[in-house]
């Protein structure tokens, strides 16, 4: 097997096993779809776009729920529904996953659930932000070889 | 979605969906004088599209599947903000106007432009359910489609509202 069908090869065994692991679903298949000449770095951008707005949510998330006073579990559920968007619009399905569980506890104003969640969402982002990170770095090694990943 | 659907037609038959608004200038009333009503857009100009989001992603994921289809767009961050636009003479054939914004949110928005005798069509998007879909129909939009959009429901969206080029 030459270089590139190898690098062929690596990015969709990675990409499916994104798929099969539930980190990604078809909405991010459907991103990956519209990528093209005219917006060659598309897909990259709106990841990082989701990442910026995951780190800023988390964090309102995580101040709203350490105020000693009382907690404002609207203000929480505001974040935590944004989120939900965000990683609906990407298709990152298992941090949308957490935050539909984290609705279910801000209504209920449980804060343990809510610190819970809090923690699996963050836990959730990192693992996702590494894996997307390894696949367009395997992109990138497939197209610096020649190859395509169409 | 039957409630949707019936109010679709409802304000369907209120606002024709052949009186798309069209974007005034010198060099296009020449152009809207010569062609047949209705298809003016279609055929001198692009179709331009107005995204209203409060979120950066959704704009960008919105924008790119318009661009899919030949349309062009521009984005803004609140309905407040698509309102003072339309006040300030700008026009648009399509609006996605999302529902929850700060400052003026996409029902009030909706609502807003319909009063000033906006006759773009006017799309929402939101990730609520069936039962909540009402009062935002009920503002003035001609369709509805939850989130995440795709390429095939928006696709549906331009072929409904004759929209494509």
């Amino acid at each position: 097997m030459d270089v590139v069908s190898q690098l062929q090869r690596q990015f969709i065994d990675y990409s499916a096993s994104l798929h099969r692991e539930g980190f990604v679903d078809d909405q991010f298949t459907q991103l990956q779809k519209l990528q093209d000449e005219n917006s060659p770095d598309f897909v990259v951008e709106v990841a990082s776009l989701f990442f910026e707005d995951c780190e800023k949510l988390i964090n309102n998330m995580a101040r709203a729920l350490e105020q000693q006073q009382g907690v404002d579990f609207k203000q929480v559920d505001a974040s935590v529904h944004q989120l939900k968007g965000s990683s609906s619009s990407i298709g990152a399905m298992r941090v949308k996953n957490v935050c539909i569980n984290f609705r279910s506890f801000c209504e209920a104003q449980n804060r343990e659930g809510c610190l819970r969640c809090l923690q699996q969402v963050t836990h959730e982002y990192s693992l996702l932000k590494s894996k997307l990170q390894t696949l367009f770095r395997l992109e990138q090694q497939l197209l610096a070889a020649g190859g395509s990943i169409k | 979605m039957q409630i949707a659907n019936s109010l679709s037609v409802l304000i369907q038959q209120q606002i024709s969906s052949h009186e798309l608004e069209h974007n005034t200038g010198s060099a296009d009333s020449t152009y809207r004088s010569s062609c047949p009503k209705g298809k003016t857009n279609k055929m001198a100009n692009r179709i331009m599209a107005l995204i209203v989001d409060d979120n950066l992603l959704n704009q960008r994921i919105h924008s790119t599947l318009l661009n899919k289809h030949g349309i062009e767009t521009e984005v803004m961050g609140n309905g407040k903000e698509a309102v003072d636009a339309h006040f300030s003479g700008k026009k648009f054939d399509l609006i996605l106007m999302d529902r929850d914004m700060p400052v003026m949110n996409g029902i009030q928005a909706t609502r807003k432009l319909r009063e000033m005798g906006v006759r773009s069509i006017i799309v929402g998007v939101s990730s609520h359910s069936s039962e909540q879909v009402k009062e935002f129909m009920e503002a003035g939009l001609n369709d509805y489609q939850e989130k995440p959009l795709t390429l095939t429901k928006l696709t549906s969206i331009l072929q409904r509202w004759n929209l494509s080029l």
